[in-house]
């Protein structure tokens, strides 16, 4: 008798796949859900252009484009991290909810496949979204973008990476932490981009609260991004050093990450609930 | 007397109401800590992006001092309009998560008073929120808001007007989250552009035309206007008679029409048995 045996990998992928196919399932089921995230971008942006239009209005000035492109490119670089950190984490929140955390680990003895599905699911359509809005966007502001598309390229890769590790890290949190969404709209719709300065240049800050900003990881990816888009305040040798920097960060979180999952594995052998993390 | 008991009956059930969410609440600390910093945070984030752009035209701190209390004003009000139209859908929305919503509409108590008690306490935590913005933005801009008993009086009142208005948006909202499988319709059609087309953060005078035709449909747009006219002496788009006579209007207008909304939505699940069906 010839017996159907799967190799770990193939299994893996197999479930990556499955979780995405849900995903798109689950969300098809809430077309205004899907469509208020994909419309976020412009709805986050749009307040913001008008301020400068105000601001120049009542200062009997220009609009300044320069102003709107700055603030436009931090819109989409944290678009992409918010979006990635809301995918993963309440994805992931979403099976402890439904109580099938457990199920989705015990098909494949790990919770990768779910993460994995998430991430891909969440890459497909923020390439979509908010890569349209982008085009658009840089379609607009064309006569000011001076696009180095090495830079570019290297710039939105690190940020891909960089955002779904912490979406990573963040998913492990919302399995350990009470929260209701309430910390995560704060984190990511205010605190962070003004610390990491999402819309203004952090050279506003007084020396302790820029000190805050140049640490966390985020400043430097919005400082990359503009930097291969528009004329930065940032040399050559500094934007390889942030890229340094952002790749030293993504390696740590990327081996936390592994540190806190094998933790988390070893409290469920523990507690044999999934649910009770 | 029976009336009167009828009357302690209905503030004990929206009391009742305020103190469930608050215990709902109570079992999320950190969630609750941080809500009360959330206007505080996005004030911040505005008022540095409002002085980056005043910086890139060459103006300087002065310029930004009264920029701030545009903003500070436009963030308060907004609190009022939040507690009512958010507020009534997002309860809601915990309702139908907890599996109470059917309880709660199944038994006889008037259901815009068990809507109203939800909001009762999303209230108090926007008063918490505003006086702390108020204490931040004196302590770290300098900047004194409410100069005078008068402006707090008058600011206060057309304040309550717009949460009053915004009520009438809340139980539409309300009656469409009840009714519809996807929660976050209501917020995509009216949250996130309500903050864009009333003009919390500028004058909708920078709103290109047919944008600014939709604000001037929108009663909120007026009362953030009058608030600005009466507490930093802002110049009205209209004459601020006008204003008061229109917000007049929609105070008792708005309200009756959204609780008629609901009531046709409710009636039309109850017929067809699909309350709460898509929890």
């Amino acid at each position: 008798m010839e017996m159907l045996t799967l190799s770990n990998t193939k299994i893996n992928m197999l479930n990556t796949l499955a979780v995405l196919k849900r995903l798109w399932m689950i969300r098809r089921r809430y077309p205004a859900s899907y469509w208020i995230k994909a419309l976020g971008p412009l709805m986050t942006y749009l307040p913001f252009a008008f301020l400068t239009s105000y601001i120049s209005r009542v200062n009997h000035a220009e609009t300044s484009t320069e102003v709107q492109l700055y603030i436009f490119t931090g819109v989409v670089v944290f678009s992409v991290i918010t979006n990635n950190l809301s995918d993963i984490g309440f994805s992931v929140l979403q099976e402890k909810q439904m109580g099938t955390l457990s199920l989705n680990f015990m098909v494949s003895s790990s919770l990768q496949p779910l993460m994995n599905g998430a991430l891909l699911y969440s890459m497909i359509f923020q390439l979509i979204n908010i890569g349209l809005f982008s085009v658009l966007g840089f379609f607009f502001f064309q006569s000011h973008i001076t696009i180095d598309f090495t830079h570019l390229t290297l710039s939105l890769i690190l940020l891909f990476l960089f955002s779904s590790q912490l979406s990573f890290l963040y998913s492990y949190f919302l399995l350990y932490a009470k929260e209701r969404g309430t910390v995560h709209r704060i984190l990511t719709g205010g605190l962070m981009p003004m610390i990491c300065g999402m819309t203004f240049s952090v050279r506003l800050f007084p020396k302790s609260i820029y000190f805050i900003s140049q640490v966390i990881p985020m400043t430097h990816l919005l400082d990359i991004v503009r930097y291969s888009v528009i004329k930065s305040d940032i040399s050559e040798t500094q934007y390889w050093y942030k890229i340094i920097y952002l790749v030293i960060c993504i390696l740590v979180l990327r081996v936390g990450n592994q540190k806190l999952y094998n933790n988390m594995i070893r409290r469920v052998k523990k507690n044999g609930d999934w649910e009770k993390i | 007397m029976a009336i009167g008991k009828k009357y302690k009956y209905y503030i004990n059930l929206i009391l009742a109401m305020a103190k469930k969410d608050y215990l709902i609440n109570s079992k999320y600390p950190l969630s609750t800590f941080m809500s009360l910093f959330d206007v505080l945070i996005s004030y911040l984030l505005i008022s540095l992006t409002a002085f980056f752009i005043g910086k890139s035209f060459g103006y300087d701190s002065s310029f930004s001092a009264s920029m701030n209390a545009f903003l500070l004003s436009g963030l308060i009000i907004y609190q009022f309009f939040d507690v009512a139209m958010n507020g009534l859908v997002y309860g809601i929305i915990v309702e139908k998560n907890l599996g109470t919503l059917n309880r709660n509409f199944a038994s006889p108590a008037p259901k815009v008073l068990l809507l109203s008690g939800i909001v009762v306490y999303s209230f108090i935590l926007a008063l918490i929120r505003i006086a702390i913005l108020l204490i931040a933005a004196k302590f770290l801009f300098g900047i004194g808001f409410f100069l005078s008993w008068q402006t707090f009086v008058f600011g206060g009142i057309v304040a309550l007007c717009v949460m009053i208005i915004s009520s009438g948006y809340g139980f539409l909202g309300a009656g469409i989250t009840v009714s519809t499988e996807d929660p976050a319709l209501y917020l995509f059609l009216m949250q996130r552009p309500f903050v864009i087309f009333t003009g919390v953060f500028y004058s909708i005078m920078v709103l290109p035309m047919f944008m600014k035709l939709i604000s001037y449909m929108i009663p909120i747009t007026y009362g953030i206007d009058l608030f600005r006219h009466l507490t930093l002496e802002h110049a009205t788009f209209v004459p601020w008679k006008v204003e008061m006579l229109i917000i007049g209007l929609s105070v008792v207008l708005f309200p009756l029409m959204g609780i008629l909304a609901f009531k046709k939505i409710e009636k039309s699940f109850l017929k067809k048995g699909t309350l709460n069906m898509f929890e």
